[in-house]
C-alpha cells in the first residue's frame, strides 16, 4: 500500500501527483466539460492538444498568451507531478457575481462530479448585497455534497456562509490575500539593493499576526489560496500557518474593477464601464493583452491579460517551475489550481493558422 | 434636517489635512471632520520608500512629525472638529503591526487623534484588542460591499465602514440601513478615483506610477478567445472593440482627475458626486469624504467648498433637481459633467 507524507494509506491513482490534489477552474459560465466531473479528463488533454498546441479551441490570437501559458504548464505539471489527474473542479467566477452560476447548474454539476468521484468547489467573487442572497440560494445546494466546499472572495461572505451554514467548507479565495502582485516590480523586490525589512515586508503578508490568525480561528477556515507570487514568499508564509493552502497556476491575479472592459464592447455612451452595469458576456469571447513596461527594462515589458473585470498575469516558467519544485518539500500546500479559460476546452477543433494580432490604436483622447 | 420627504440626521464632510496651517482655513470652509496620515522617521529608515505605510507615498499628504499631528488635533478639537488617521496600507506584516500598536497608543493618548482608518482585517482586530476604547474605521480598502461586511465589521468592534468608491447609491443605503445603530458610515463625494476596485488592486503607484493610468498608452490587442469571436472580432465587432478601447482611454482619463487638471477658478476636476448629494444626504450616510491628502490646500479648500455649497442647499431644503443643477454650475465644467465618466455616482447622474 502506498502511503502519502501525511502517513494516509493511498490508492496507487491517488499517489498519482505526489499528494497533492490537482483542480482545474472553469471560471465561465459553460461549467466543466463532462469528461471532467466524470473524472476521465486527463491535464493533457485540457490544457495541451496532443502536439504541443493547448487550448485547442481558442481564437488563433490567443495562442499568443493563453494557450502558451497552457502548454507550458502542462508540461510543467507532467514533470513536476507525474500521473496526476484532476480530482477536484472549481465553478464559478472569482472576480464577477454575473458569472454566479444558478443553483441548478450546480445541483446538476455537483450530481455528475459525484458519480465521477470528483470534488466539487464553488467560486465565489466579492459580492455585493444582491450577489450574496444568490449565492446563499446556490451554497445550499452543496448541502449534504460530499468534498465540496466554497471559495470566498470577501470576508463578509465569510460571515454570512459561516452564520448560515454551519458545517461548510470555507475556502479563503486569493483575492482576500493582501500582498503586492504588480508585474511591473514585484520580482524586483527580491533584489540585493532593497533595506532587507522592505525584502521581507514584501515576501509576506500580515497573515501570521495573531489578529488574523484570530478570525481563522474564529471562522473556521481550512483552507487558504494563494498566487503564484514573482516575488519568493518567505518560508512562513507558506508553511507558519494552520490551514492547507492552494496554489493557482499559471495565471496571477492582479487586479479587478467592478466596471468591466469586454463588457464596454457593445455598452452604450455613458453606461460603459458602471459597476455592475449590463454586459452580453464579452468575457466568454474576448480578452485583451496588454504589454507593460517595466522599469529599466530597456523596452521590455510584461504582459498582463485582460479576463473579465479582472487582469491577470501568467506567471514565467522559471516562476511555475519553482512553486512545483518545492510542493513535495511543503507540508501546508496540497493543492494546484489551474485555470482553463474560454475556448481552451474543445477538444477536436483545430487550431486556427496562426495570424497577425489586432493592435487596436486607442481612439484618440476627447478634448474637453 | 428634512430632505424631501424623508427626516436625516446632518451629515459631515470629511475631509483630508495634511498641515496644521491648514486648520483654521478648512474649519472655516465646512470642514465636520479631518483625516491625516503620519509617517515617523523610523519608519522610512526601516522600509525607505518601497513599503508605504498608509495609501500615499511616504512624504506627500503625510505629516512626519508627531509634534505636528498633536498641534493638527489641539488646533482641530479646538474648532470641535475630530481627527483621525490613516494607518491603511492594504497589510502590514506581524513585525510592522508590533510597531505600530504602540505608535497608535501614543497618538491617540498623548496626541490626541479621534481614531484611526484601517484596511487589514487581521490589524483592526488586534488594534481592538490592544487599545479597545480608541476608534477604528474600516477603510474603503476593506471593500465593503454586502450587508454580510457591515455585520462582520460590527462584530468586530468597528466604529465605521468607509464605502468603496464603486458602490452606488442605491447600495449605499442600503447598507447604511444595515449599519444604522450599530457601526457609522462614509461614502466618497470628490476627487481621486479608482479605476480598479481598489480593495482588489495588487498595483502600487510607487516607482512605476498608477498601473490604470498607463493602460491606454500601452501596446494593447483584443483576443478572440474562440473560433466564433475570431469570426467577428474580423467582422461586426471590429468597430464595437476599437470603440471599447478607446472608452477606456477616456475612463481611465476622467478617473485620474481629468489627467490632473484645475478648472481657471483652481476647482479639482475629477470624480464628482455633488449632483449625487441630494441623494447621498438621504441615505443617512454618516459623513461625505473629499479625496486628496497630497493636494494642495487651495485644492483642498476650493473642493470644500463646493460641498459644503451643495450640502446646505440639500439641507436647506433644495429639491433633487436644484441640487443638482447648483452642482454642475458651480463646477462650471458641463462638458465634463455631461461625459458621464466623471461621475462616483453615475447611475445618479442627471
Amino acid at each position: 500500500m502506498l502511503q502519502t507524507k501525511c502517513g494516509r494509506a493511498v490508492s496507487r491513482r491517488e499517489a498519482a501527483g505526489r499528494g497533492v490534489e490537482v483542480a482545474i477552474s472553469f471560471p465561465f459560465l459553460d461549467g466543466p466539460p463532462p469528461a471532467v466531473l466524470r473524472g476521465e479528463a486527463s491535464l493533457a488533454e485540457l490544457l495541451d492538444d496532443g502536439q504541443g498546441r493547448p487550448g485547442a479551441g481558442a481564437g488563433r490570437d490567443a495562442s499568443a498568451s493563453i494557450a502558451s501559458a497552457g502548454a507550458q504548464l502542462a508540461e510543467a505539471l507532467h514533470r513536476h507531478l507525474p500521473g496526476t489527474v484532476p480530482k477536484r473542479v472549481y465553478v464559478g467566477n472569482e472576480t464577477c457575481e454575473r458569472l454566479l452560476p444558478t443553483p441548478q447548474a450546480v445541483g446538476s454539476w455537483a450530481a455528475a462530479a459525484r458519480a465521477g468521484r470528483v470534488a466539487l468547489s464553488l467560486v465565489l467573487p466579492p459580492l455585493t448585497r444582491d450577489g450574496l442572497a444568490k449565492a446563499e440560494d446556490v451554497v445550499r445546494t452543496l448541502d449534504g455534497v460530499e468534498g465540496s466546499e466554497v471559495v470566498a472572495g470577501d470576508w463578509g461572505t465569510v460571515h454570512r456562509l459561516r452564520s448560515r451554514f454551519p458545517g461548510l467548507a470555507i475556502v479563503l479565495g486569493r483575492l482576500t490575500h493582501k500582498m503586492l502582485r504588480d508585474p511591473r516590480l514585484a520580482d524586483r523586490f527580491d533584489s540585493p539593493l532593497a533595506p532587507l525589512s522592505a525584502r521581507s515586508a514584501l515576501c509576506r503578508s500580515g497573515e501570521l499576526a495573531p489578529g488574523f490568525r484570530a478570525l481563522m480561528d474564529r471562522y473556521r477556515i481550512v483552507r487558504r489560496e494563494i498566487d503564484p507570487f514573482l516575488q519568493p514568499l518567505e518560508e512562513d508564509e507558506w508553511e507558519g500557518r494552520d490551514e492547507r493552502l492552494s496554489v493557482h497556476l499559471p495565471y496571477q491575479f492582479v487586479t479587478m474593477g467592478r466596471g468591466c472592459l469586454p463588457a464596454a464592447m457593445h455598452g452604450e455612451g455613458k453606461g460603459r464601464f458602471v459597476a455592475g452595469g449590463p454586459c452580453r458576456t464579452e468575457c466568454a469571447k474576448y480578452a485583451v493583452e496588454f504589454r507593460v513596461p517595466i522599469p529599466e527594462g530597456n523596452g521590455a515589458g510584461r504582459r498582463l491579460l485582460s479576463l473579465g473585470n479582472a487582469l491577470y498575469h501568467a506567471v514565467p516558467p522559471h516562476v511555475v517551475d519553482r512553486v512545483l519544485a518545492r510542493l513535495s518539500s511543503r507540508e501546508r500546500v496540497d493543492r494546484v489550481v489551474v485555470a482553463v479559460h474560454a475556448g481552451a476546452t474543445n477538444p477536436g477543433a483545430s487550431l486556427p493558422a496562426p495570424a497577425p494580432g489586432h493592435p487596436w490604436p486607442s481612439a484618440t483622447r476627447k478634448s474637453p | 434636517m428634512a430632505v424631501g420627504d424623508e427626516e436625516i440626521a446632518v451629515t459631515r464632510i470629511t475631509v483630508p489635512i495634511s498641515h496644521p496651517e491648514e486648520v483654521e482655513m478648512l474649519a472655516a470652509g465646512g470642514a465636520g471632520e479631518f483625516f491625516c496620515g503620519y509617517v515617523p522617521p523610523e519608519w522610512l529608515e526601516r522600509y525607505g520608500g518601497a513599503f508605504w505605510l498608509n495609501r500615499r507615498g511616504p512624504v506627500a499628504g503625510n505629516l512626519l512629525q508627531r509634534d505636528d499631528v498633536s498641534l493638527l488635533a489641539e488646533r482641530s478639537h479646538a474648532r470641535g472638529i475630530p481627527v483621525f488617521a490613516t494607518f491603511n496600507a492594504p497589510y502590514y506584516t506581524p513585525e510592522q503591526q508590533e510597531f505600530l500598536l504602540p505608535l497608535i497608543d501614543r497618538l491617540a493618548a498623548e496626541s490626541g487623534i479621534d481614531g484611526v482608518i484601517v484596511s487589514d482585517v487581521g490589524f483592526l482586530v488586534e488594534l481592538r484588542r490592544a487599545l479597545p476604547g480608541l476608534s477604528v474605521h474600516a477603510s474603503s480598502v476593506m471593500a465593503s460591499l454586502n450587508p454580510g461586511m457591515v455585520d462582520f465589521l460590527a462584530e468586530l468592534g468597528a466604529a465605521r465602514v468607509i464605502f468603496p468608491r464603486s458602490l452606488g447609491v442605491a447600495g449605499i443605503a442600503a447598507l447604511c440601513a444595515d449599519a444604522a445603530g450599530r457601526v457609522e458610515t462614509e461614502a466618497f463625494v470628490l476627487n481621486e478615483g479608482c479605476v480598479f476596485e481598489e480593495g482588489y488592486c495588487m498595483t502600487t503607484h510607487r516607482s512605476v506610477g498608477a498601473l490604470c493610468v498607463q493602460l491606454p498608452d500601452v501596446p494593447h490587442r483584443v483576443l478572440p478567445l474562440t473560433p466564433e469571436a475570431a469570426e467577428s472580432l474580423d467582422g461586426e465587432d471590429r468597430q464595437p472593440a476599437r470603440e471599447m478601447m478607446g472608452a477606456f482611454r477616456d475612463w481611465v482619463w476622467f478617473q485620474n482627475g481629468c489627467g490632473n487638471s484645475v478648472t481657471d477658478r483652481g476647482i479639482p476636476n475629477g470624480p464628482c458626486g455633488l449632483c449625487a448629494l441630494y441623494d447621498l444626504a438621504a441615505t443617512g450616510v454618516t459623513s461625505l469624504k473629499i479625496s486628496g491628502r497630497s493636494s494642495s490646500s487651495l485644492r483642498k479648500l476650493s473642493g470644500l467648498r463646493m460641498v459644503r455649497a451643495v450640502l446646505d442647499l440639500v439641507e436647506g431644503g433644495a429639491s433633487r433637481e436644484e441640487a443638482a443643477r447648483e452642482a454642475v454650475a458651480i463646477r462650471n465644467t458641463p462638458e465634463f459633467c455631461n461625459a458621464g465618466y466623471m461621475c462616483y455616482y453615475r447611475e445618479m447622474a442627471s
